[in-house]
């Protein structure tokens, strides 16, 4: 990077800690694959042995990767002493943060089939924080949607206009739907940019159940404007506003383990982070000109649409000469987590897909930064570790079955006359399972202990320190029951991946509790699996089938696992008893949290009202409001418009597929002219029986 | 007054004081003259939401479809979406050009020493 871009400051420290966390994974990597041929009979001699260590060694590594992270982030945290890592952008400008101007900046939503009461209760408390700065000037809002059913687009509009109105924000809140929905969210914020993005220095990208705080939302403009090398800088959001159980162990997490993790993250990457996909700032002009992602011309998955598109927008930018950076310390950047597990393994099986497609920039992408490539890889992997971790356990089932056989070969190397005789070294084998058990939780009890000794201001949003305890064990026992079920899906998605099924693109659901059937014929398969495979261990050693009792046991118990996680009822129970409480539920919070529960939102349209295409035909002002976004049609989409209208009036709403008849929307003409039809029309007239249907439906109490 | 606020005004009246019973069993013609009075009462209150509706029936068919006609004339007012169009490109990145990357950063200002 240096050739192209001049003097990277950051590049000399950048490698010093690299290398050193390098160095420590790589040496206790080491260990760990001494100790494992120390307890493989024949160690690592045989063909089966050889399988094991070598879908041994990444997984080992992987999760020293982990650990190590969490355990550079305790460094910086207390190197620092909470203040922040010293060269993090936060830290350096923080004397003339306070007093940089603001520029025009837009703050765009995109969003397709989401909760519309979520999505604008979530937008508008982002906005009145933002206010509350006395700095909404400088920001435009765009609300952008791919959604295709016009039940729920039809909604999101007049959401919006009632934000508007509320807000009084007209000409500074905006919506837009685009009616071809090509490459999905890059297509949609890609249609945003070529349209309006020169108009903006800076967009701020949200997701969905995106909410940022205005301080936050601010001081990333400031901080764009403080650093000019600057092209992304992304925020950490914690997650909020969990009900399940489920969601609310995921929000404890993010909450307690979060900081370290992402310090570690950031301490490592500096000025070469990545992009998570939202609560995150971009210069627009460096984007445009650099980020654009063509559809990929491989074969197979690495074919068509890049799915987890953030990643490489990221790497591209960074290419160009642009920092990215991720801002440990900005508060205020919150999400939420999927209410269940199956929920957050239906966003697992997207996002598995989208970071194996990310093997085509890591080898046949030139000028991409090493780290951009690193993270590439570490994404991959976390998908990837799923299937490898089960060919592990199935080589790990072969041995065992090999040696209850009696199939001892005591000449594994044809080319040796000496013997090799198995040896069996229980204790290697338990030092082992320790050390891989110390790596796993040393992070989650560094912590523990981080937030107990030394932010005690921030320990307080935990609750009491013995229902801290609480939830921490519970988190870990979840965690422990959670991990095999996660593994066999993931396993399941990597392979579907790579015989590239198709994705569906859908909206997220964000609010609803698993049923007990859709919960069993999803880990049915799982639950089938663990019985044959507990069932095999048992018949081949007894002291096995104790080793697979861990994770055959949660695959036994995934459905109602599931289920029982994803009551809402158990959440609230658990809340109020005080476990897993987190800073934003103890009003410890940021206001923007509490303004986001307390805002009222009256109903859109009358529970008892029909469809919202109904409803938006009849209703006098929403016609209107219709008919006055909806374009003037010419030459043949008038015709079509026409067309359409024509037999609508005569057959009434029914008479079409509502994706179809909801096109009638896009003509002003047409929609004026069935709302005047219908009202005026005889009662045995489709559109006659229509409104008198309303009328009763208001009326009717 | 903003042309949404015109607009979007739903109903103030909760729906269990409206009139409880829509179905007509009078004879047809007083039948006739109810729904077209229901009818011109019903849009008047979606379109003001106001609260007190005038109740002085005059069930004269011609009148109320008259009335109705008028409301239903009311023009569409002007409400703007999204701002002016500015329009630019999004370039693909996927050949990698170094020229082009550094003529970009020069133009953007960008110290490269």
């Amino acid at each position: 990077m240096k050739n192209l871009f001049g003097h990277d400051a950051f590049r000399r420290v950048a490698l010093i800690r690299r290398w050193i966390f390098t160095a420590f994974v790589l040496l206790q990597t080491t260990f760990g694959i001494w100790g494992m041929i120390l307890v493989l009979p024949y160690h690592g001699s045989t063909p089966i042995e050889k399988a094991i260590l070598i879908t041994f060694i990444p997984l080992y590594a992987f999760v020293a990767a982990g650990s190590w992270m969490a355990l550079f982030g305790f460094y910086i945290r207390r190197r620092f002493k909470g203040r922040g890592d010293a060269r993090s952008l936060l830290t350096r400008f923080s004397v003339q943060l306070p007093t940089v101007p603001l520029v025009k900046t837009a703050v765009a939503l995109p969003i397709y089939h989401e909760d519309v009461e979520r999505v604008f209760r979530g937008l508008r408390a982002s906005i009145e924080s933002v206010r509350a700065t006395g700095h909404l000037d400088a920001f435009e809002f765009f609300v952008l949607s791919d959604s295709r059913d016009p039940e729920v687009w039809l909604e999101e509009r007049a959401a919006w206009l009632m934000l508007c109105d509320e807000l009084d924000l007209h000409g500074r809140l905006h919506y837009r739907r685009r009616r071809v929905n090509l490459r999905a969210k890059t297509g949609n914020v890609s249609d945003f940019l070529r349209r309006w993005g020169r108009k903006f220095k800076y967009f701020i990208v949200f997701d969905a159940d995106s909410v940022m705080s205005g301080e936050a939302v601010v001081t990333l403009v400031r901080l764009m404007e403080c650093e000019p090398k600057a092209g992304m800088i992304q925020t950490v959001p914690r997650l909020f506003n969990a009900r399940s159980a489920f969601a609310r162990m995921q929000q404890f997490v993010t909450h307690l383990y979060g900081p370290l993790f992402s310090e570690g993250l950031a301490a490592l990457q500096l000025n070469e982070a990545v992009f998570w996909g939202h609560n995150a700032i971009i210069r627009t002009e460096a984007f445009m000109a650099h980020c654009g992602l063509k559809s990929m011309r491989g074969f197979g998955l690495w074919r068509g649409t890049v799915l987890s598109h953030d990643f490489v927008e990221a790497s591209f930018i960074r290419r160009a000469g642009y920092e990215v950076w991720l801002e440990t310390g900005i508060e205020g950047s919150f999400e939420e987590s999927p209410p269940s597990l199956d929920d957050e393994l239906i966003r697992d099986k997207r996002w598995s897909k989208g970071n194996l497609q990310h093997v085509s920039f890591i080898g046949f992408e030139r000028g991409l930064a090493t780290a951009h490539r690193m993270a590439f890889m570490n994404g991959i992997f976390a998908y990837l570790a799923s299937p490898v971790w089960f060919l592990f356990l199935l080589f790990s089932t072969i041995e065992v079955a090999q040696f209850a056989a009696g199939d001892i070969n005591y000449f594994p190397d044809a080319r040796s006359l000496y013997p090799n005789w198995p040896q069996w070294h229980p204790q290697w084998a338990i030092v082992l399972v320790t050390s891989t058990l110390v790596t796993l939780f040393l992070p989650k009890l560094l912590a523990l202990f981080d937030l107990l000794v030394f932010d005690r201001s921030r320990r307080q949003g935990f609750g009491s320190v013995p229902r801290l305890l609480q939830g921490f064990l519970l988190e870990n026992l979840f965690s422990i029951l959670l991990a095999p079920i996660r593994m066999l899906a993931h396993s399941a998605y990597v392979v579907q991946a790579i015989l590239n099924v198709t994705v569906r693109w859908a909206g997220q659901n964000r609010s609803s509790e698993i049923g007990w059937i859709q919960a069993v014929v999803r880990h049915a398969p799982g639950m089938i699996l663990a019985v044959i495979w507990s069932g095999i261990a048992l018949s081949l050693n007894a002291n096995f089938f104790y080793w697979t009792i861990p994770i055959s046991l949660s695959l036994l118990l995934a459905a109602p696992i599931t289920v029982w996680l994803s009551r809402f009822s158990l959440g609230d129970r658990w809340r109020a008893r005080g476990i897993w409480c987190t800073p934003p539920e103890c009003a410890l919070g940021d206001q923007v949290l509490v303004d986001f529960a307390a805002i009222p939102l009256p109903l859109l349209k009358p529970e008892k009202a029909p469809d919202w295409l109904s409803w938006t035909i009849l209703h006098p002002n929403q016609a209107r409001i219709a008919a006055a976004l909806a374009a003037h049609r010419t030459g043949a989409a008038k015709r079509a418009s026409t067309a359409l209208a024509d037999k609508l009036l005569a057959e009434g709403v029914q008479s079409v597929p509502k994706r179809q008849a909801a096109r009638v929307l896009d003509d002003a003409d047409a929609v004026m002219r069935l709302h005047q039809h219908a009202w005026m029309a005889a009662p045995e007239d489709p559109w006659g029986r229509s409104v008198d249907q309303l009328t009763r439906a208001i009326c009717t109490p | 007054m903003l042309p949404s606020e015109q607009l979007l005004t739903l109903p103030a009246t909760k729906p269990e004081d409206m009139a409880s019973n829509t179905i007509c069993r009078y004879p047809e013609a007083i039948c006739a003259q109810l729904r077209w009075l229901q009818r011109r009462v019903f849009y008047q209150f979606l379109q003001t939401g106001c609260p007190t509706i005038d109740l002085e029936a005059d069930l004269d068919i011609q009148h109320n479809q008259a009335d109705l006609t008028q409301r239903l004339a009311v023009p569409v007012p002007p409400v703007q979406a999204m701002p002016a169009l500015l329009r630019g490109s999004v370039r693909h990145a996927h050949s990698f050009d170094p020229t082009l990357i550094q003529s970009s950063r020069a133009s953007q200002g960008i110290d490269a020493s």
